[in-house]
């Protein structure tokens, strides 16, 4: 393509047939992209919707573990603060323990 | 100090978990008691032996021994028909009291003398003796209750109003103090929670604590209450089974024929990406509601910013047709005056709040929301459940924890049931946000449309504290769910100024949200207990 432009640039073709045909040829592509052939817009919409779908997909299963990430979150939490408060419980009564040969 | 008679029938309890029962009743604090007790037949011959043996050591204890089994209600009425106190105590055979569980209820009863049902957190004690999953529980929220038998056990109730609805009914085996509760919540004047763990549920295999699938009638039972709950208060709604065991969906009649619905949408007209393509918001949120919205008494009134593309507009009339109504709006962005504008040109009896980054998920979210707006008069507006576009909870009601207002929730996946099933039940919730919200227009011109000094943030949570302030009830319903495309990668932009007029305006409601529990951690949304003492 880039060659093609290059030497478009540098040396000005007269209108050929193989260039003639070249632009039926994209001309022909075109129209089956895009219409006005009826079927060729109802398969790129086709097309259009299956990516979209693919990107639903992709981020609603993003979301399942980005929420699994939010619900281990609020678990750790709870777990910490079990666990400090369980630490309290155990150390109270040694520092009970502590403090009273302190005074003996 | 009034005399609680604790009811408590008995049928093959292990010997040790009876003996906690009994030694948890007698070592209440507060001694005006009797524990009612009924042996329904036993087949073990200790439960006889136990229950004689407290009788002769303290003569609160009094027992009746039936012939033969009877059956929970047959034997739970009988020890109701002992009963001598003003209060009953309803208590299952294997739960534990903690030693100041009568002596709170006494000193709220005091505190408060129209008090006549009340109820407490909850936990639950497992068979190696362990404390677990805690149940923290809102106060008294009626449509809650209606989804999900969540009083639980350990309830005391006005012994006269229990007399007066007849006692346990016959037929609803399982999910007889359901039914109880629920007429007996018909008739209190106030029902009065205690936010302390004041029983202790034991996870027996034979229980539903301790295995959902143990009692397999109880949900029918359960449904079956709703349902009679539902024809004696006049209630218009089918009752069915919800995602879960003992979860139930209250499924309101709508209005015949369809009430006018007028859909406030604010808008500037913007574009952007959603699941790789690219869309014009307020466009796709008009197409859903008019393509997948299976409601049909419908009239859209957008509010335009004066920015607004025209061919947004000429579009829009394409999509609508007669149903749309534009209103320009030409001074600086302000949401409050827009959504007033809006519902100062809707001719509706309901305006349905929406933003334009919204797409319809549930067809029927409409039906739901105005069903459940119709179906009593004292309520007053009826939140969605939005998600984002990857599926995660945008939107659950609002919690407001420690002077701050949070989206309960946020950021879970949509699936998730929530602590103790909080994302399947419609709930009372203190607010909901006004970017998918069902408010009845007289409401609405009650409480004055939003106030245009927060312009940007807050305007829900000040609309939704004024709506509650004049005793309108707000609900969340999961039953309706709509995609909220509102920006995941920007934190919201709070102006100070907004932050610190909400916070004067409704500085007690935003510390003492009656639907979270002051036993969780502040400043969170996700139902995590605060730090143990």
């Amino acid at each position: 393509m880039s060659t093609d432009e290059t030497s478009t640039r540098t040396t000005p073709a007269p209108a050929g047939a193989p260039e003639v045909a070249a632009l039926r040829a994209e001309v022909a592509r075109l129209r089956d992209l895009v219409g006005p052939d009826e079927v060729a817009y109802v398969k790129l919409k086709t097309e259009l919707w299956a990516a979209r779908d693919a990107a639903m997909g992709a981020e609603l299963e993003a979301g399942t573990l980005r929420g699994r990430v939010q619900s281990l979150e609020s678990a750790l939490v709870r777990a910490t603060r079990q666990s400090r408060y369980l630490q309290r419980l155990a150390i109270s009564p040694l520092r009970k323990g502590k403090d009273f040969l302190r005074k003996l | 100090m009034p005399l609680f008679s604790v009811v408590t029938p008995v049928y093959d309890p292990p010997e040790a978990v009876l003996r906690a029962c009994l030694d948890s009743v007698r070592a209440q604090t507060c001694t005006d008691w009797e524990h009612c007790l009924v042996d329904d037949g036993s087949t073990q011959p200790y439960v006889r032996n136990v229950l004689r043996e407290y009788a002769a050591a303290d003569r609160r204890f009094r027992v009746v021994e039936r012939e033969a089994n009877g059956g929970i209600i047959a034997a739970s009425n009988d020890a109701l028909g002992m009963a001598a106190g003003e209060f009953v105590a309803l208590l299952d055979h294997d739960d534990l009291l903690v030693p100041d569980a009568l002596a709170l209820v006494a000193e709220a009863l005091a505190a408060d003398p129209t008090i006549d049902y009340c109820y407490s957190d909850e936990d639950n004690l497992t068979a190696q003796g362990e404390l677990i999953t805690p149940f923290y529980k809102p106060d008294w929220s009626p449509e809650r209750f209606r989804s999900q038998m969540y009083t639980c056990h350990f309830s005391v109730a006005r012994r006269s109003i229990v007399e007066e609805v007849g006692r346990f009914h016959p037929g609803f085996e399982g999910s007889q103090d359901f039914d109880l509760i629920l007429r007996v919540t018909e008739r209190a004047r106030r029902v009065h929670h205690i936010p302390k763990i004041l029983y202790h549920w034991r996870m027996l295999p034979t229980s539903v604590a301790g295995n959902a699938a143990a009692k397999p009638y109880a949900y029918e039972s359960g449904r079956r209450a709703v349902q009679a709950h539902c024809d004696r208060t006049g209630l218009a709604a089918t009752v069915e089974h919800g995602r879960v065991n003992g979860i139930y969906r209250v499924r309101r009649h709508v209005p015949d024929p369809l009430p006018l619905v007028s859909v406030i949408i604010p808008t500037i007209g913007t574009s952007g990406r959603v699941w790789g393509v690219e869309r014009c918001f307020v466009l796709e949120c008009v197409r859903s509601l008019l393509e997948l919205c299976t409601y049909d008494n419908l009239e859209i009134v957008v509010v335009a910013d004066t920015p607004t593309p025209a061919w947004v507009i000429r579009a829009l009339e394409r999509v609508a047709g007669d149903r749309l109504k534009v209103v320009w709006f030409d001074r600086p962005f302000n949401f409050s005056e827009k959504m007033n504008l809006g519902a100062a040109h809707a001719t509706g009896d309901y305006l349905l709040l929406l933003n334009d980054d919204i797409e319809v998920v549930s067809p029927d979210f409409l039906h739901t929301m105005v069903g459940i707006a119709a179906g009593e008069p004292d309520v007053g507006m009826v939140g969605a459940k939005l998600l984002f576009a990857d599926g995660r909870l945008q939107h659950a009601g609002h919690v407001y924890n420690d002077g701050n207002p949070y989206h309960a929730m946020f950021r879970f996946h949509g699936d998730e049931l929530g602590p103790s099933g909080l994302l399947l039940v419609q709930r009372e919730c203190s607010g909901v946000t006004a970017a998918c919200a069902l408010v009845k227009a007289s409401v609405f011109d009650e409480v004055g449309g939003f106030t245009p000094l927060l312009g940007n943030n807050f305007n829900d949570v000040d609309f939704s504290l004024k709506v509650r302030h004049k005793g309108h009830r707000i609900i969340w319903t999961p039953h309706a769910e709509l995609y909220h495309f509102e920006s995941m990668s920007r934190e919201p932009k709070v102006l100070v100024p907004e932050h610190d007029f909400i916070k004067l305006r409704w500085w007690h409601q935003l510390n003492h949200d009656p639907y979270y529990n002051p036993n969780l951690a502040p400043s969170r949304d996700d139902w995590v207990e605060a730090d143990l003492a």
